[in-house]
């Protein structure tokens, strides 16, 4: 520094700080450190790190049971010769399958109420509906994964119509998922499994019943199959829609926020 | 400790550290947080933003210059978003600062303020930063996020209008 910068600093440091106060100083630590143990928490989380930490909280038998069902169909596909069968295992098999695919997924989105756990949940980070609503994405889409490899191999066997196989594979999908969603969205108990487990039972019942009626898998027939797929997919998308819908309204009761102190 | 082993520290998860860190630095960045704003109140809450800002976003911080540096340049960019926000300083609080005894230096004080403040914000701020922070020439460029030559140039036109002011011009 020159002699004129030296005179312009003796100059200017005639203008004095005055001494900070103590306590803000310290107040100041006190405030910094929590930032900086807090920081974590408000780091932002992107949607596909969310779904990535919500896939560990999904129990490892979920995946081995879809595994299992899709490698049991597989193989129970591949002993039958539908070259000379008629279509009927194949739609036995599908009466089966898809109720189970789609009844996998619920004991496992309602683990939070089966263990009591539902009050814990919604107290964390993220609300009780983001929970749920990542929970039935993930299961929805492996779901619709297995539905997808059993498909393309039903078509590849049977040669040919891959539309009546959407049709026959995904009615009773559709309609097991969408009377599950029902149970989901009105009851949050430890029953709710055993209903769903049940609707799931009645629905193997009815399409396995109905696979022995040969007049309703007839090309005839596609029509109505056709506005049953409809009607269960406007079905299924109002239960998910609901279901969602319930998660925050279980929390939001005046009566389950206040309590009267005596 | 120097600054590499606080951040070191901080990095691994000791709030210790943190705390030195603010300890160390508490003093020069209320200095420069207070002759920009010229007030001890609003002084002290721009240092406290500054550290807590800091912690805050402790994570992306790259570590690639000072740490004081990066303080300073944390204070100026708060500074400048609170003079945008237009958030009230409280010009009465020069008068309630602590009782001066001596006249001549209250007197002094009181010219080299009047001087400071009939600078541009630009050439201001180059002058604090050299003069009472004892930053280097591209230090100040990295504090107030402008070229090498424009800040030599502000503080060249800096220095002559202080020169000029001074004399009495």
């Amino acid at each position: 520094m020159n002699q004129s910068n030296r005179e312009i600093r003796d100059y200017l440091q005639q203008y004095p700080v005055p001494s900070y106060d103590p306590e803000k100083m310290q107040q100041t630590i006190q405030l910094a450190r929590q930032a900086y143990c807090n920081r974590l928490l408000s780091k932002r989380i992107g949607f596909g790190e969310f779904i990535r930490m919500q896939m560990h909280f999904i129990g490892h038998w979920v995946w081995f049971t879809q595994v299992a069902l899709v490698l049991g169909f597989l193989i129970l596909l591949t002993k039958y010769d539908f070259g000379q069968t008629n279509l009927q295992q194949i739609l036995l098999l599908f009466s089966a399958a898809s109720p189970m695919i789609a009844f996998v997924g619920f004991p496992e989105l309602l683990k939070s109420y089966s263990h009591g756990m539902e009050e814990i949940e919604s107290c964390t980070r993220f609300s009780m509906r983001k929970l749920m609503g990542a929970r039935m994405l993930i299961l929805g889409l492996m779901d619709l994964f297995c539905l997808t490899v059993i498909l393309a191999v039903s078509t590849v066997h049977s040669g040919g119509f891959l539309l009546r196989m959407i049709l026959y594979l995904f009615v009773p999908f559709n309609l097991t998922c969408g009377g599950c969603l029902t149970v989901l969205s009105h009851v949050k108990s430890r029953q709710s499994g055993y209903y769903c487990g049940a609707v799931c039972a009645l629905c193997i019942a009815v399409f396995v019943s109905l696979s022995f009626i040969r007049r309703y898998y007839e090309t005839a027939a596609t029509g109505a199959w056709v506005v049953m797929f409809m009607l269960t997919l406007v079905y299924i998308a109002v239960e998910v829609v609901q279901t969602f819908q319930s998660f925050n309204r279980f929390y939001s009761k005046e009566e389950a926020i206040s309590v009267t102190w005596q | 400790m120097d600054d590499e082993n606080l951040i070191r520290r901080i990095r691994a998860g000791d709030a210790g550290a943190m705390d030195q860190l603010v300890q160390k630095y508490y003093g020069s960045v209320y200095a420069y947080c207070y002759r920009k704003v010229e007030n001890k109140e609003d002084a002290q809450d721009l240092t406290q933003e500054t550290f807590l800002h800091f912690c805050r976003n402790f994570d992306s911080y790259a570590q690639r210059g000072k740490v004081k540096n990066y303080l300073y340049t944390i204070a100026h960019n708060l500074y400048v978003s609170m003079m945008r926000k237009s958030v009230p300083i409280h010009l009465e609080e020069w008068e309630k600062e602590e009782p001066r005894n001596d006249v001549d230096q209250f007197e002094a004080a009181d010219s080299v303020r009047k001087v400071l403040s009939e600078l541009p914000d630009e050439q201001r701020d180059v002058i604090l930063l050299r003069f009472y922070q004892d930053l280097k020439i591209k230090d100040i460029a990295q504090v107030t996020g402008s070229g090498l030559s424009v800040t030599k140039c502000r503080l060249g036109q800096g220095i002559k209008t202080i020169k000029k002011l001074m004399r009495g011009d």
